[in-house]
């Protein structure tokens, strides 16, 4: 009876065992779970670079961007390639926050221009004529 | 024990020695710091920085394969970090330049109000000239008016006197020519009197004879002394009025007094004689004297 109970427990504790092993064996899943986060970084990225007007000012860029998220979305859902997808979503964020970031520079730089040229234009009108 | 703790620290001072000997980290390092040394940047993009500076750890620790991918990623983050710093750099100079643009925009329409108070009150100005100038205008005219009334009052009251002057000196003249032919002719003249006409002389029904047309010893002798007062006045004409009565037409007793004035040598070309209607006891005829 009491040998019996042991022998239960044995294959209690291989059952436990087996568990772990498995759930070792089920790495991939945390390294999915970092994919996720990579991609959904990146596909935020690129809205914020889209929201920037980057298609007007970097559309290179963006549309590079675009195209790594689809290849590390693609790539999350095939089994064999899920190690690149980290990476692949990693390019494609920097592809997208660089793409934002010279558009931001080419809309500060516009504005930068036209407040030079309207205060020079400004100040010629008030330096050409007699203060009152 | 001692040789394990200083092989340790060997490798701690190993660690940033071979990242700065790899080519490719030491220049990204020095980009990044070049970013930092910037003290009028070295508040921007603070996030981009610093995930340039984790990209650039992740390169300097990673080896083999994986290295190509780190390298692109660090010197990517590097330029994000450059590009977003640039961006937030042109961004503030575009807002200060903003205000200062708003300060030149209030300073302009603030002269432009100035300019416009300027020509409203140089309008202003130029209506109150052109005002005064019509009201001096005005009163020049008035002032001008008077001016010439005043010179025709004083022209009129010249005209006046000088004409005043003429008559009394043909009065005299008269009066002189009147005592010389007194005196030439011995006889008397009848009285006369000076109207718009000419001098008259006036002959009554004495100068004639009761009922006729010829002329009685006083008329004779007046008529002598007409005579001498025409010779005197070389200058002058008569008209000779005869007034009649019930027997005599006018025109007879002018004719008896004309023909003696003819025959007593006064040229017949100076005399005329002319009928009127009925005369009176003081009024026979009438002999107008005028300077031609």
């Amino acid at each position: 009876m009491l040998s019996s109970f042991a022998q239960f427990r044995q294959s209690l504790c291989a059952l436990a065992c087996a568990i772990l092993l498995s759930m070792a064996a089920t790495s991939p899943v945390l390294a999915q779970d970092a994919g996720a986060t990579a991609v959904a970084a990146a596909q935020q990225a690129v809205n914020r670079a889209d929201q920037a007007d980057a298609d007007q000012y970097a559309p290179d860029l963006l549309n590079a961007a675009r195209s790594g998220l689809e290849r590390a979305q693609a790539a999350a859902a095939n089994r064999s390639e899920r190690r690149q997808v980290p990476g692949l979503a990693a390019r494609a964020a920097a592809d997208a926050d660089l793409a934002r970031a010279r558009s931001n520079e080419a809309t500060a730089s516009a504005r930068l221009q036209q407040n030079r040229a309207e205060i020079s234009e400004l100040e010629l009108r008030l330096g050409q004529e007699p203060g009152p | 024990m001692r040789a394990g703790l200083a092989g340790g620290l060997l490798l701690l001072a190993m660690g940033p020695a071979w990242a700065a000997d790899a080519p490719d980290v030491a220049a990204l390092i020095q980009r990044l710091a070049s970013l930092q040394a910037d003290p009028a940047q070295v508040e921007l993009a603070a996030y981009e920085r610093l995930q340039a500076q984790q990209a650039v750890a992740v390169l300097a620790k990673t080896r083999g394969r994986a290295r190509d991918e780190a390298l692109f990623l660090a010197d990517r983050r590097v330029e994000i970090a450059e590009t977003a710093a640039r961006a937030e750099s042109a961004r503030r100079e575009a807002d200060r330049l903003e205000r200062t643009r708003s300060d030149l925009l209030v300073e302009a329409s603030r002269r432009d109000a100035a300019r416009a108070r300027q020509e409203a009150e140089r309008l202003r100005t130029q209506a109150q000239i052109q005002a005064e100038e019509a009201e001096r205008l005005r009163l020049a005219a008035d002032a001008e008016t008077l001016a010439r009334q005043d010179a025709e009052n004083t022209l009129t009251s010249v005209a006046g006197q000088q004409t005043a002057r003429l008559t009394a000196a043909r009065q005299k003249e008269a009066q002189l020519a009147r005592q010389e032919a007194e005196l030439m002719s011995g006889a008397k003249l009848p009285a006369s009197k000076f109207e718009g006409r000419g001098e008259v002389f006036t002959l009554g029904a004495t100068a004639f004879n009761p009922g006729t047309a010829k002329l009685s010893p006083a008329g004779t002798a007046s008529v002598s002394a007409l005579a001498a007062y025409l010779q005197a006045n070389p200058g002058a004409s008569a008209r000779i009025e005869g007034y009649g009565d019930a027997q005599t037409p006018g025109q007879r007793r002018a004719d008896a007094v004309r023909d003696a004035l003819v025959a007593a040598g006064v040229p017949k070309a100076r005399l005329q004689a002319t009928g009127k209607g009925n005369g009176t006891r003081a009024r026979a005829v009438e002999l107008v004297v005028a300077q031609r």
